[in-house]
């Protein structure tokens, strides 16, 4: 049992840990495969990366790395930057203090001030890889003090809800956007920029190891495709987040004695069911700008659902609750 | 001191050194080891100590700035000592002193005996801007005004404590107690063990059970929750790691719903009743219903549960009216009458300045007293006359003879001086003490307390709003 407010920012400080760890993997990753791409292939990348983290920058700043890191990065005035991202998790975590582990308080205090000394010439003058790898490293860091010191109880459930909603969200758009700009024609012997690109968006999930271990070094935009959607096992999967936040529903509206959630129960179980049945062959017969936004819709539908069930209900039907119970 | 006019403070009693200048038996380890281990490496330490206050987050919020800076609280690596026996003295001079106050709150608001038998003025109390009307003949559970309270002493320069100012409604600080504890035994672990401390780490478990004492309902049964104004309160620090100590939950205003006289707080499994809030907001913001409309802190209608004996709130609301400046000239007396003792710990001498021949002697010697307003704390609305300009003390004088009942004054004294480590080298400071006295179905004090130091060299004023800082106190075994 705990309070509404403290469900809500457990939940906002691990969404935002989640996204500030995904934006700094993948710019890191891109600012890394630039260097060998040819000009255009870059400038491809840069607007396939802009666009799955669902960025929109004027032309001019585009076409300019240290410009793009900058906004991405130390932009305050964007919600999604790195900067925003780390100070938002902070301050959340910060409001339900008592409700969070001094662990994992001094680690995400850590990253906020270790962000505070930064600017953009620093790091540019010593290049950004450092730096930008401090900032997942220390997201994953803090995910992985989170499961090694909090009791995994509720709190911890809406942690991991929030964690996989904002990763499977964040999967589908860099995939959407991926297979979007490369076209569906899906060619079965890429070039050697078809090669960076697509390595490029393997390792922005953490999954270039993971998928040469099965499929070694053959680099399919189809197998691919379906790693990156339907994996079971890869912690950056779609499939795998879908399964990870079905269970955390069912932990929450076990725990919370909600009997009458059916409903979002039946949403997250949806996407976790569908997501084990589909072939991939079926994917692609699908427009996949439509199938990959109907993947974030129904993300939001369990946010939204979850959120009108335990975090913003009524007073009205709470009492109504209330007077059943006692 | 470059006093005016003349005027000059009694030497100030000094923690480390005797009269004749030479240590303190009890300070005589310490000054040792301090030697032993050399200034650089005991600034190699108070920055270890700094930084692990900023890393833990252990700041409080800065007002006026841009929004919400947090600032570190300046702490001081050399503890102040205290021996067994001036603890002892202080231990039954402070519960003689909560107990009386608690009765004189209860007879207040019920029968107010006190007044009727003339042992204090009627209208003192009634033109008290902390009296609360509505608490008349409320029946606080357990009889319970007074659960938490910090009393402010300080040392007289004949080395006697004295109660200068009882923090009543809600005193903070405590949270800086413990964090400086835990910082001084990383900081000088070796002296500490010699030094043979009381420990202070029970404090959270005291103020639980001392919460769940108060209750209406079995204490084993009460939900006890912390209300907090939220995070861009000063204190915000201080309420979460209460909360994270005693393992109740932090709750905001907006996390309580009020129903036909109940209290109740949102979970994520429905509406869970109240019984007992430790509460961290002042009286006017507790409930915008009853109090300031504009107030978006407290619970609404949470005061008509209250008054239905429905939730239990420490301290009571009300209890501000004992903590006035004025009302604290009569203690002594109010000891004598409740408990029939002499007090233990004395008041800092005071004049009341509405008995006319008070306000004429004050009016006088503006330049060597120090004159506060009676509803302030935290070192606001004050004159310091000997560090005052005529200017300020002609300011004073027209507010005083406006409304002399919002004032009182007392003899400037220099509060005792202690050992400080400031910028590489030793030097002395002013220092008072703020002791943490815990009220349930007993009393309950924690060996140690707040040393609060101003940093400023000559400076009196210790309040962290201006530039005070604060040391660990340790309470000696022997």
């Amino acid at each position: 049992m705990m309070l509404s407010r403290v469900a809500d920012c457990l939940y906002w400080m691990s969404r935002y840990l989640e996204r500030a760890e995904h934006t700094a993997r993948a710019l890191d990753v891109q600012l890394n495969v630039a260097l060998d791409e040819s000009p255009w292939a870059a400038s491809m990348g840069w607007m396939s990366l802009l666009g799955g983290l669902r960025v929109d920058l004027p032309m001019e700043v585009c076409a300019d790395p240290q410009a793009v890191t900058n906004a991405l990065v130390f932009d305050k005035s964007n919600p999604s930057s790195i900067v925003s991202c780390i100070r938002n998790a902070r301050e959340n975590a910060r409001q339900v203090r008592d409700s969070v582990t001094s662990e994992l308080w001094e680690e995400l205090n850590h990253l906020h001030l270790s962000m505070q000394s930064q600017t953009i010439d620093r790091i540019w003058s010593v290049g950004p890889h450092p730096f930008l790898k401090s900032i997942h490293r220390g997201s994953q860091m803090i995910a992985g003090i989170v499961d090694a010191t909090f009791s995994h109880g509720e709190g911890w459930q809406f942690i991991q809800l929030a964690r996989y909603l904002e990763r499977a969200m964040a999967t589908a758009w860099l995939l959407e956007s991926h297979f979007g700009m490369k076209g569906t024609s899906l060619s079965e012997d890429p070039n050697p920029d078809e090669f960076i690109a697509w390595a490029a968006l393997l390792r922005m999930c953490n999954a270039y190891e993971p998928y040469c271990k099965i499929h070694t070094v053959e680099l399919r935009p189809k197998w691919i495709l379906q790693f990156l959607l339907l994996e079971p096992s890869l912690p950056r999967s779609i499939r795998f987040a879908a399964d990870q936040i079905q269970s955390a529903v069912t932990a929450i509206t076990h725990s919370t004695g909600a009997t009458d959630a059916a409903h979002v129960r039946r949403l997250a179980g949806r996407l976790a069911a569908d997501l084990s049945f589909v072939s991939i062959d079926e994917v692609l017969g699908d427009d996949f700008a439509d199938y990959f936004s109907g993947i974030v819709t129904r993300c939001v539908e369990i946010h939204n659902a979850m959120n009108d069930r335990f975090i913003t209900y009524t007073v009205a039907a709470a009492l109504r609750d209330f007077a059943a119970r006692t | 001191m470059a006093a005016a006019s003349g005027f000059q403070l009694a030497v100030p009693y000094n923690e480390s050194v005797t009269a004749e200048g030479s240590p303190r038996t009890h300070y005589s380890l310490l000054n040792s080891r301090l030697a032993e281990l050399g200034p650089e490496e005991i600034s190699k330490r108070q920055q270890a100590a700094d930084a692990s206050f900023l890393q833990q987050g252990i700041t409080f919020t800065v007002y006026g700035a841009e929004e919400g800076t947090e600032k570190i609280f300046p702490y001081d690596v050399l503890p102040r000592l205290v021996t067994a026996s001036e603890w002892d003295t202080l231990e039954r001079g402070l519960a003689q002193r909560i107990t009386a106050l608690n009765l004189f709150l209860g007879d207040l608001y019920h029968d107010a005996k006190i007044l009727s038998d003339g042992v204090i003025p009627a209208d003192l109390i009634y033109s008290c801007k902390h009296y609360r009307r509505e608490m008349r003949g409320v029946n606080v559970s357990n009889g319970a005004y007074l659960t938490v309270v910090g009393s402010d002493l300080i040392r007289m320069p004949d080395g006697k404590f004295a109660v200068l100012e009882d923090n009543l409604r809600v005193p903070s600080g405590v949270s800086y107690m413990l964090a400086n504890r835990q910082v001084a035994k990383r900081t000088f672990p070796m002296i500490f063990r010699d030094y043979g401390v009381r420990s202070i780490d029970h404090y959270s478990q005291d103020l639980l059970a001392c919460l769940r004492e108060i209750a209406s309902v079995p204490p084993a049964d009460a939900n006890v929750v912390l209300i907090t104004p939220g995070v861009y309160n000063s204190a915000y620090f201080e309420h979460a790691f209460l909360a994270r100590q005693m393992g109740i939950q932090l709750t905001e205003g907006r996390d309580l719903v009020v129903h036909d006289n109940f209290v109740y707080q949102r979970t994520t499994a429905g509406l869970r009743r109240v019984d007992v809030i430790y509460r961290r907001i002042d009286d006017d913001f507790i409930d915008p219903v009853a109090y300031r409309p504009d107030s978006m802190l407290g619970v609404p209608g949470i005061m008509n549960a209250y008054r239905a004996g429905n939730v239990v709130m420490a301290n009571a609301l009300g209890t501000g009216v004992a903590d006035d400046k004025a009302v604290y000239a009569y203690v002594p007396e109010i000891i004598k009458y409740y408990l029939q003792q002499d007090p233990i710990i004395e008041n800092v001498p005071t004049y009341v300045l509405e008995r006319p021949k008070e306000r004429e002697h004050v009016l006088q010697n503006l330049d060597k007293l120090v004159v506060k307003a009676v509803g302030e704390s935290g070192g606001y609305g004050m004159l310091i006359g000997p560090h005052s300009t005529k200017a300020q003390q002609d300011e004073f004088r027209e507010k005083i003879l406006e409304n002399p009942r919002n004032y009182i004054a007392q003899p400037t004294i220099s509060l005792s001086v202690g050992p400080c480590f400031l910028d590489g080298g030793v030097d002395s400071r002013h220092l008072d003490l703020r002791v943490y006295v815990l009220n349930g179905k007993k009393v309950r004090i924690t060996p140690g307390g707040l040393t609060r130091v101003a940093l400023k060299k000559g400076s009196l004023v210790v309040n962290s709003s201006q530039g005070g800082g604060s040391k660990d106190t340790w309470v000696l075994h022997r």
